[in-house]
C-alpha cells in the first residue's frame, strides 16, 4: 500500500476516524492492528520477520533491563546484535557477499559457483532492524527503560507511517508518545493534512516528473549530451530529495494527523555549506543513529585526527552499505566520508570558498551519481559525460522524455520548494502563517492545494504507481 | 467527541466545495480555452481527438439511415460487413449500405434498422451481415461504450431501446454516463474520457464470452419482429471466415450454445452459411482482405448459401 495508492486514500481516512472514535484506551491497540494491516498489504509472510524481530528487541531489552550483571547485559545485547543484524545481512547482502566472495576468489584462480538465493527484500526491513535496535542499545546503556507493555513496543516498531522508510525513531520519543492518549486536535491534523500536502506535491509533481528525464539519460547515457547528462545529475539530487524527502513529510504528515511528533528527518539539505552541514540536514534520523551507535562508540571526534579521519571514513562507508548491497553504494557512502575528511583538512580554504552552498550542491550531486547508477563504472562513464559538447540546449531539454508543458510544471515546482526551503530556514512556517489567517483565506488555500495534487492524480491515472526509492532499503 | 462532531461539518463543508470545484473543472475540461490546457496538463493529450472515434464513426451511418430517399434494402452490419460491401454502395441505388462495427452490439443494429424503416416507407428487405463474434458481443467495456452508446446518446436514438436494455447498460456503464449531455461531455474533454475509461476499466471490467448474450437474442428477435410488422423481409447472414484451428473450434462451441437460444428457431441456418478461406485471405484474425474480385468471390459464396441480395451489383 503506497502513500499515494487509491488503497492508501481509502484506508488512512477510516484509521483516522476510528482512532479518534474509539475508548482512548484501545486507541493503541487499534494503531497496531491498522500498522500491521499496512504492513502486510505488502507481503503478509512478511510480518512474521517484523514480529519476530519485535519479539527478540522486546525479549532482549527486558533481559538486559532484569540483569544486574555487566558482563550478562552485555551477552544479551551482542545476542540481540548478532540475531537482528543477521536477519539483515541474510535478507539483504547475503547474495552480494557471496558474489563478491567468488569474484575475489576468482582473482586467486579459484572458481566458486554458488547459486544465487531467491530473496526478496523485506520492505523497510532496514529501518525497522535499526529502530529496533536502537532501543535495546538505549536501554543497555540505561538511557531509555526497557518497555514493559509489549503491544506498545511492537506499536514503536511497526507503526504504519513510520515503518516503510522512517524516520528511525528513538524510544525516548515515540516510544513515549505511545505510552500516552490522544486526544482530537483539529490544528494539528490541519497540521499534519498540510504536511502531507507537501509531501505529495514533492512526491508526484517534482520527484515523478524529474524521474522521467533522469531515466531517460542513465538508461542511455552514450546517446545523451553533456547538457542532458549534467542536467540529470542535478535533477537527480531533486529527485532524490522530494522522493525521500516527500515520504519522510508524508511519514510525518500522518503521524500528526494521529497526534504524534515524529522526528524531521530532512532540514533544507541543500542549503547546506559543506558536506558535513549537508548530512546534519539529509535524512537526520539514520546520521544521528550511526553517530550514536557507531561513530561515537569509535572513538567520534574526541581523538586524535587520524583516528576520527578513520572514524568518519568508517561511518560513512557503513552507510554506504546500508543504503544497498553494491560496491557503488560503498563508494557513495566513501565519498561522502572523503569530502568530509578533506573538508576538515583544508578548513581554512574551505572558509574562504565563495558560493559554498552552490558548490557543496554540485559536489553532493555528482556523488549522488554513484547512488543513482547500477555500478561504479557506470558512474564514472555518466561523470565523463558531462565533457561531451553538442546541439541546440532547448531541443536537448525536450528529448528527456517531458514534454513541454511538464518542463514548465517541473521547473514552477522545483521554485516553489526552493522558496519553501529558504522560508524553513529563516524560521518561518507557511502552514503556521496560513492557520492564522480568516477561514475564507484557509479554505481558498486548501481547495487551491487539492486541486493541484488532484489534477496530478488524474495525470497519473491508468499508470502503476511509482514506488518510493528508499523502499528498496 | 463534540469537538469531532463539530469538525465533521467543516470537513463536510470543505468536501463540498472541493467536489463543485472538481465539476466545474470536469466541465471547463469540454471546451476551449481550458479543454487543451487541462488535457496537457493532466497527460490526457492522447485521449483528444483521433482517440476511440466509435461515436464519430457510427454518427454519420445512423444520420444515413435517417435521410429520406430512394433505398429500398438496407445492408448493416460489423467492421467485416464494412470492409466487404462498403466500397459497393455507389453501384447499388437499392441498397443501403451501413457496415459499422460489432462494438455497437445487436440493440445498436436494432436502432439502425428502426430509423431505417422509419424512414423509408418503401423498404423492402433488411440484411444483417454479422460474423458470429458480433453475436457473441454484449455491453462491454473496452469498446461497447464508445460504439454501443455514445453515437446512439449523442443522436438521442438510445430512447428507441427498451427499458431492460438500458437498465443492463447502466449496469455495465453507470446509469449517468448513458445520458446524452454526460455523454458529450465525455466525447468533447480528453480529461474526461480519460478518467472514465480508466475507471470504467478498473471498477467494473466486463467483456463477451463465448455464449449468446441476453442483447443479441432479444433485439435480433425484435428485427425480424419489427421487419415483419412493417411488411419487410429480415435476413441474417454469415460472413466468411478464417480457416484456422481456433475458428473451427469457437464455431463448434457456439454452434452449440446457439442451440440451446430461440435464435436457432429464428434463424435455423446461420451456422451453415458460413464458408471458410485459407489464411493469407485475411488481414488479421477475422478481416478479410484482397483485391476487389477476391472479395467478390466470398460475397458471391454469401449470397449463393443464403439465397439472398442476388439483385446485388458487385462490378
Amino acid at each position: 500500500m503506497l502513500f499515494q495508492s487509491g488503497a492508501f486514500l481509502i484506508f488512512f481516512p477510516i484509521v483516522i476516524l476510528l482512532f479518534y472514535l474509539i475508548p482512548k484506551k484501545g486507541q493503541m491497540p487499534f494503531l497496531l492492528a491498522a500498522s500491521y494491516y499496512f504492513y502486510m498489504s505488502w507481503n503478509a509472510k512478511y510480518a512474521l520477520l517484523l514480529l519476530f524481530s519485535t519479539v527478540l528487541t522486546y525479549s532482549c531489552a527486558r533481559l538486559i533491563d532484569k540483569t544486574e550483571g555487566a558482563k550478562r547485559r552485555k551477552v544479551f545485547l551482542i545476542l540481540c546484535l548478532i540475531l537482528q543484524l543477521g536477519i539483515l545481512f541474510g535478507m539483504k547482502y547475503l547474495n552480494f557477499a557471496v558474489s563478491l566472495l567468488a569474484r575475489l576468489l576468482l582473482l586467486l584462480h579459484v572458481e566458486l559457483t554458488v547459486p544465487a538465493f531467491d530473496i526478496v527484500l523485506p520492505v523497510g526491513i532496514s529501518f525497522y532492524t535499526f529502530q529496533a535496535l536502537s532501543y535495546v542499545i538505549d536501554v543497555y546503556r540505561k538511557e531509555a527503560p526497557a518497555e514493559k507493555n509489549f503491544l506498545q513496543y511492537a506499536l514503536y516498531v511497526s507503526f504504519f507511517p513510520t515503518i516503510l522508510s522512517g524516520p528511525i525513531e528513538r524510544s525516548k520519543n515515540l516510544l513515549m508518545q505511545i505510552r500516552q492518549q490522544k486526544r482530537f486536535d483539529p490544528e494539528k491534523i490541519v497540521t499534519g493534512l498540510l504536511i502531507m500536502a507537501f509531501g505529495y506535491f514533492q512526491k508526484l509533481i517534482i520527484a515523478g516528473r524529474a524521474s522521467v528525464m533522469v531515466d531517460h539519460v542513465y538508461q542511455n547515457p552514450d546517446s545523451s549530451s553533456a547538457l542532458q547528462i549534467l542536467l540529470a545529475v542535478f535533477l537527480f539530487s531533486i529527485q532524490i530529495y522530494c522522493d525521500f524527502g516527500g515520504y519522510s513529510m508524508l511519514a510525518l504528515g500522518a503521524a500528526k494527523v494521529l497526534g504524534f511528533d515524529l522526528t524531521e528527518n530532512f532540514r533544507q539539505p541543500y542549503l547546506a555549506v559543506s558536506i558535513q552541514d549537508f548530512w546534519r540536514r539529509w535524512h537526520i534520523s539514520l546520521s544521528t543513529w550511526f553517530r550514536d551507535y557507531l561513530y561515537i562508540p569509535l572513538g567520534g571526534s574526541r581523538c586524535s585526527r587520524i583516528c576520527r579521519y578513520r572514524n568518519i571514513m568508517i561511518t560513512f562507508l557503513v552507510s554506504g552499505m546500508w543504503h544497498g548491497a553494491g560496491l557503488h553504494y560503498l563508494v557513495w557512502g566513501g565519498l561522502n566520508g572523503f569530502f568530509q575528511v578533506c573538508e576538515d583538512a583544508f578548513s581554512t580554504v574551505r572558509r574562504r570558498l565563495p558560493c559554498k552552498r552552490l558548490l557543496t550542491f554540485i559536489v553532493a550531486s555528482f556523488t549522488w551519481v554513484f547512488f543513482r547508477a547500477e555500478s561504479v563504472s557506470r558512474a564514472v562513464h555518466i561523470c565523463l559525460g558531462v565533457c561531451r559538447i553538442s546541439g541546440s540546449y532547448m531541443r536537448q531539454l525536450l528529448e528527456m522524455g517531458l514534454g513541454r508543458t511538464d518542463v514548465i510544471v517541473l521547473v514552477i515546482a522545483i521554485a516553489v520548494l526552493i522558496v519553501a526551503d529558504l522560508l524553513h530556514e529563516k524560521g518561518i512556517s507557511f502552514t503556521a502563517w496560513l492557520l492564522q489567517r480568516k477561514i475564507g483565506v484557509r479554505y481558498a488555500v486548501y481547495l487551491a492545494v487539492c486541486m493541484v495534487l488532484l489534477l496530478q492524480v488524474v495525470a497519473d491515472f491508468g499508470q502503476p504507481a511509482a514506488s518510493f526509492l528508499y523502499f528498496q532499503f | 467527541m463534540k469537538k469531532l462532531l463539530r469538525y465533521t461539518g467543516k470537513i463536510l463543508l470543505f468536501l463540498l466545495l472541493l467536489c463543485g470545484l472538481c465539476i466545474l473543472t470536469l466541465l471547463a475540461s469540454a471546451k476551449e480555452p481550458m479543454k487543451g490546457f487541462l488535457a496537457e496538463l493532466t497527460h490526457s493529450t492522447d485521449y483528444g481527438a483521433g482517440y476511440n472515434q466509435g461515436a464519430s464513426e457510427i454518427i454519420p451511418t445512423i444520420e444515413k439511415v435517417q435521410k429520406e430517399d430512394a433505398y429500398t434494402k438496407l445492408l448493416i452490419g460489423d467492421s467485416v460487413c464494412f470492409r466487404l460491401f462498403s466500397e459497393l454502395q455507389d453501384l447499388n441505388t437499392q441498397y443501403l449500405i451501413a457496415g459499422t462495427n460489432r462494438g455497437v452490439t445487436m440493440s445498436g443494429q436494432y436502432i439502425l434498422v428502426e430509423e431505417f424503416l422509419k424512414h423509408h416507407p418503401q423498404a423492402t428487405d433488411v440484411y444483417l451481415s454479422v460474423i458470429e463474434d458480433s453475436l457473441i458481443t454484449d455491453y462491454e467495456t473496452g469498446y461497447g461504450y464508445q460504439y454501443g452508446v455514445m453515437p446512439f446518446a449523442e443522436t438521442d436514438t438510445l430512447k428507441l431501446l427498451d427499458p431492460e436494455t438500458k437498465k443492463q447498460m447502466a449496469h455495465v456503464y453507470g446509469g449517468l454516463f448513458i445520458k446524452e449531455r454526460i455523454v458529450w461531455l465525455i466525447e468533447d474533454s480528453p480529461l474526461n474520457k480519460k478518467l472514465y475509461y480508466n475507471l470504467l476499466d478498473k471498477l467494473n471490467p466486463t467483456y463477451s464470452t463465448l455464449t449468446f448474450p441476453d442483447v443479441t437474442t432479444r433485439y435480433l428477435v425484435k428485427m425480424k419482429t419489427l421487419c415483419e410488422e412493417n411488411g419487410v423481409q429480415f435476413h441474417l447472414l454469415a460472413e466468411p471466415l478464417k480457416d484456422i484451428e481456433q475458428r473451427h473450434e469457437i464455431e463448434k462451441t457456439l454452434r452449440a450454445e446457439y442451440e440451446k437460444t430461440e435464435l436457432a428457431t429464428y434463424f435455423p441456418d446461420y451456422f451453415d452459411q458460413i464458408t471458410y478461406y485459407p489464411e493469407e485471405r485475411f488481414s488479421d484474425n477475422v478481416h478479410p482482405v484482397g483485391t476487389r474480385e477476391e472479395l467478390n468471390e466470398m460475397i458471391r459464396a454469401m449470397q449463393q448459401k443464403s439465397g439472398c441480395m442476388q439483385d446485388l451489383v458487385l462490378e
